[in-house]
């Protein structure tokens, strides 16, 4: 087991090398000048060759790559070109909302999409089974930048009972939309997953054992299925938060949440190499790291799951 | 201010002109004025920064117009110029070369600091020395100050053309006169700031500036929250509000629905409305008498590489000048834009109201014409005009339309146009490189009410002569029309000036042909109730001190942020 967390932790190292260096030559194949859009559109080209020079974007490429791989193995990941503020206490600001609203959607996604999953599983083809398959098509359909908008529209305007949009602090009020809107298409694709598992399970020959001991219908669901179709969420969830914590460009574009992927869409519009450079590091460390906890968590999980 | 992307930028229009003396601004003040309050305003995104030496914004400079100020400023809502710390108009030698401006006694930065002729030399050498990077470096308007490129080039480490002849007199040589300069003076750029406050920020003067304006910035919470509070050492009229609160990362569906709800004052004041939202509240009773209007000082055009095939032939760039029906876009933009068959703005000094040379019909066309400009230049059935790109940058809904209406128009005299839209960063690296666009949507929006601004840089031949990144992006040069500008730059006659740049326009629009001039915006905003004094200024994208609040403050409005980067002076 040690020797696979060490392996896995060195295929990190090398998928994030993989991750910097991929970032980095797109940035740079991005047609446009970073230090024209520093500069104004109105600077003369002879301002834009100084801030060309003064931002070191007249080095050979190869140059300016290695200098920010050296710089980041020091957890320097540099300045913002826009900001002129250093990227990785940047990033930090503001990830503490991004993990609030990744964690606050992640809760909706189970608390709205493990009981739905269940009870359609354990009635297939009831009505309850319909009318919740219906809720799971609408909701993975929907654009989450639509349902954002049609949730402030009622909850903030027709209402109104929540914010329209906002941070405020992280209070309880601003969070419960952006988090609802997050949650609910993760939590129609739960609903569906756990169905689907738990179905599955249920046919099968251990579940028909405990069914023949006798055991009531809630001990067999709770005891002998449900735990064994949670492997698959759980499966999904470490993917989830990774990438939720990554940043959720569109939600927290809609809600004005001052989270990290918000940033990087900005970084991205303005050129700003070195904070979307940032970013997509953090993000991938994070994904990463999920990915390895999941995997490490399976053993807790599953018995029969063993790394060598 | 500077090329915005193509029309639908119209929507995100920046620099605005008031034409107070035609009476067509709409303004909310009523009552009598009351101090204390908060305003509420919203950006969509974080500010760049508060240094008046980075910032060349419009989101930079409504937040640094609170907190700055320079020897001149705009009297009120007009583009009249008048002093601002300087105690007086500045003396100018009878050659136009040498300013000597006395400093207002008893200005003081708001670190209770007695601001000095020093300080000017100081804040205006850091704002065009390459260290700072700035976007003045390296000539942009101040390049004609004696000294100035041998600074640039780090030959010197101060510019002579500035001296201090002591604590109240400053005086600025420059090596040739520029009629100009007085507005340049009074951009953001020319901000006094105290040397010890960039010195105790390090290098982060941009999140803790100190300047002597009305507000002083209490809190800047990146991403979130930025709160000006009033300054208790403002030299001029104290403003009215006690504070004023701009909150980060509103998208404008957003913002305008807390408008609409009493969640917010102002929504983007620095931007029109978007087209959906114009719409909505324009077609709502309770609104529609709340949208302010006012004539924004741009030019938004077709540009021709007249370097390029077929747009070296002038015969084909005097027929695309008669193909655009330029009252479609005009309501595309909802009505919010003028037909311009010129290349000045309408509120521009020497601006030729209905000018017309080409004799364009009421939707700025003349088809027939086109299609005959086109046979005399060498196409007809066997030998069709080449289809063309035309590059745009795809920038909203607005600028899609417009394009695809343009190319529609195009049609009707017989050329293809392919649409070739691309992001704003893109499209300044492709039509700013010789060679490169052969035709391109464009826009031009002042940077002070001058009409050299909407000339020397996009229009002239040391414009044009560049490797990249260059403004006139139809790469134009005529020598005539150069000596016209050169000569007008320096004029002291203001009326024989503005012939001269009325000149200047005759040769671009009835001559060379490097442009299809087609609209000039109308900037839109709106406020909420219980806002009075709001008014869209002339030359800046918001201003603060006219405006005073009453009723409760907004509600819902955001609980105080946890985690903040907070400056004070």
């Amino acid at each position: 087991m040690t020797a696979y967390i060490i392996r896995r932790l060195l295929w990190m190292v090398l998928v994030l090398f993989g991750v910097a260096a991929i970032t980095f030559v797109m940035a740079f194949l991005v047609p446009g000048d970073p230090a024209r859009l520093y500069a104004g559109t109105n600077a003369s080209p002879a301002a834009i060759k100084i801030i060309h020079h003064q931002l070191g974007l007249d080095r050979p490429l190869w140059t300016q790559f290695g200098d920010y791989m050296w710089r980041v193995l020091h957890l320097d990941f540099g300045f913002s070109y826009r900001f002129q503020t250093p990227v990785l206490p940047a990033i930090l600001q503001r990830f503490p909302a991004t993990a609030e609203l990744a964690l606050a959607g992640v809760f909706f996604e189970l608390i709205i999409g493990l009981p739905i999953g269940i009870l359609s599983a354990i009635r297939p083809g009831s009505f309850w089974d319909r009318a919740t398959m219906v809720f799971t098509f609408v909701a993975l359909a929907a654009p989450p930048f639509w349902l954002g908008l049609i949730f402030l529209f009622v909850f903030g305007v027709l209402l109104p009972v929540l914010p329209i949009g906002g941070y405020g602090g992280g209070a309880p009020q601003y969070l419960l939309l952006p988090a609802l809107t997050l949650g609910l298409g993760g939590a129609a694709y739960y609903a569906r997953l756990l169905r689907a598992s738990l179905l599955d399970i249920l046919k099968s020959d251990y579940v028909r054992t405990a069914w023949a001991k006798g055991l009531t219908e809630r001990q067999v669901i709770q005891k002998h299925a449900i735990p064994n179709a949670l492997t698959v969420i759980v499966s999904q969830l470490g993917m989830d938060l990774g990438y939720f914590l990554a940043g959720v460009v569109v939600i927290e574009s809609v809600f004005a949440w001052p989270g990290i992927g918000k940033q990087a869409v900005d970084a991205i519009f303005t050129l700003d190499i070195p904070l979307v450079m940032g970013t997509v590091l953090f993000g991938a460390l994070l994904i990463v790291t999920a990915n390895v906890v999941v995997d490490i968590s399976y053993t807790f999980l599953d018995p029969r799951v063993r790394y060598s | 201010m500077k090329r915005v992307s193509t029309a639908a930028m119209a929507v995100l229009g920046v620099g605005t002109i008031l034409l107070s003396a035609c009476g067509n601004s709409v303004s909310t003040a009523e009552g009598q004025p009351v101090s204390g309050g908060t305003l509420t305003v919203s950006f969509k995104d974080d500010l760049k920064t508060l240094d008046p030496a980075i910032g060349y914004d419009t989101d930079s400079w409504s937040i640094e117009r609170s907190i700055y100020n320079g020897l001149l400023d705009y009297k009120g809502f007009t583009t009249q110029l008048q002093p601002d710390i300087a105690a007086a108009m500045p003396v100018i030698s009878t050659d136009g070369k040498t300013y000597t401006f006395k400093i207002r006694s008893g200005v003081k930065f708001s670190n209770g600091r007695t601001v000095t002729a020093d300080d000017f030399k100081y804040s205006w050498e850091r704002m065009l020395d390459p260290k700072t990077a700035g976007p003045m470096t390296g000539g942009p308007f101040w390049g004609s100050v004696h000294g100035a490129q041998d600074f640039f080039n780090g030959t010197t480490t101060s510019i002579p053309g500035f001296k201090v002849i002591d604590a109240s007199t400053l005086e600025i040589d420059l090596d040739s006169p520029n009629q100009s300069f007085l507005n340049i003076i009074a951009m953001p750029f020319g901000s006094v700031i105290p040397k010890e406050a960039v010195s105790a920020a390090g290098s982060d003067f941009a999140h803790k500036p100190v300047g002597t304006g009305p507000f002083t910035l209490d809190k800047w919470t990146p991403g979130q929250l930025i709160v000006l509070k009033k300054n208790p050492n403002y030299f001029g009229t104290k403003p009215y509000l006690d504070e004023v609160d701009a909150q980060i990362g509103l998208a404008p569906e957003v913002a305008y629905l807390r408008v609409q709800n009493n969640q917010l004052d102002i929504a983007q004041p620095d931007l029109t409305i978007p087209s959906a939202q114009y719409i909505q509240l324009s077609s709502n009773p309770t609104w529609k008498n709340r949208i302010l209007k006012t004539p924004n000082v741009d030019i938004y055009y077709l540009a021709m590489n007249v370097n390029m095939k077929p747009f070296d032939n002038s015969l084909v760039r005097q027929a695309f000048n008669n193909v655009v029906n330029k009252a479609n876009l005009v309501k595309i933009l909802n009505g919010r834009a003028v037909i311009n068959n010129g290349i000045q703005a309408p509120p521009m000094p020497g601006y030729v109201p209905n000018y017309n040379p080409l004799g364009l019909d009421a939707n700025g066309q003349n088809i027939q014409k086109a299609k005959d400009l086109l046979t005399q230049a060498g196409y007809n059935a066997s030998h069709p005009f080449p289809a063309q790109d035309l590059v745009y940058t795809k920038a909203s809904a607005d600028s899609d339309r417009q394009a695809a209406s343009i190319q529609q128009d195009f049609l009707q005299a017989g050329v293809t146009i392919n649409l070739k839209g691309l992001a704003f960063n893109a499209f300044l690296d492709v039509t700013g490189k010789p060679n490169t666009t052969a035709l391109s949507f464009n826009a031009w929006i002042q940077d002070f009410p001058d009409p050299s601004d909407f000339i020397d840089p996009i229009l002239t031949c040391a414009a044009a002569n560049v490797t990249a990144n260059g403004g006139n992006v139809s790469f134009f040069c005529d020598k005539d029309a150069d000596k016209l500008a050169d000569q007008a730059r320096g004029d002291i006659n203001s009326a024989e000036r503005l012939k001269l740049y009325q000149q200047f326009q005759d040769i671009v629009v009835t001559k060379d042909f490097p442009w299809v001039p087609m609209f000039s915006t109308v900037e839109t905003n709106v406020s909420a109730p219980r806002v009075h004094g709001y008014q869209l200024h002339p030359v800046w994208p918001f201003v603060t001190t006219s405006i005073w609040v009453t009723g409760g403050a907004p509600s819902l409005a955001p609980a105080p942020a946890s985690a903040s980067a907070s400056a004070s002076p």
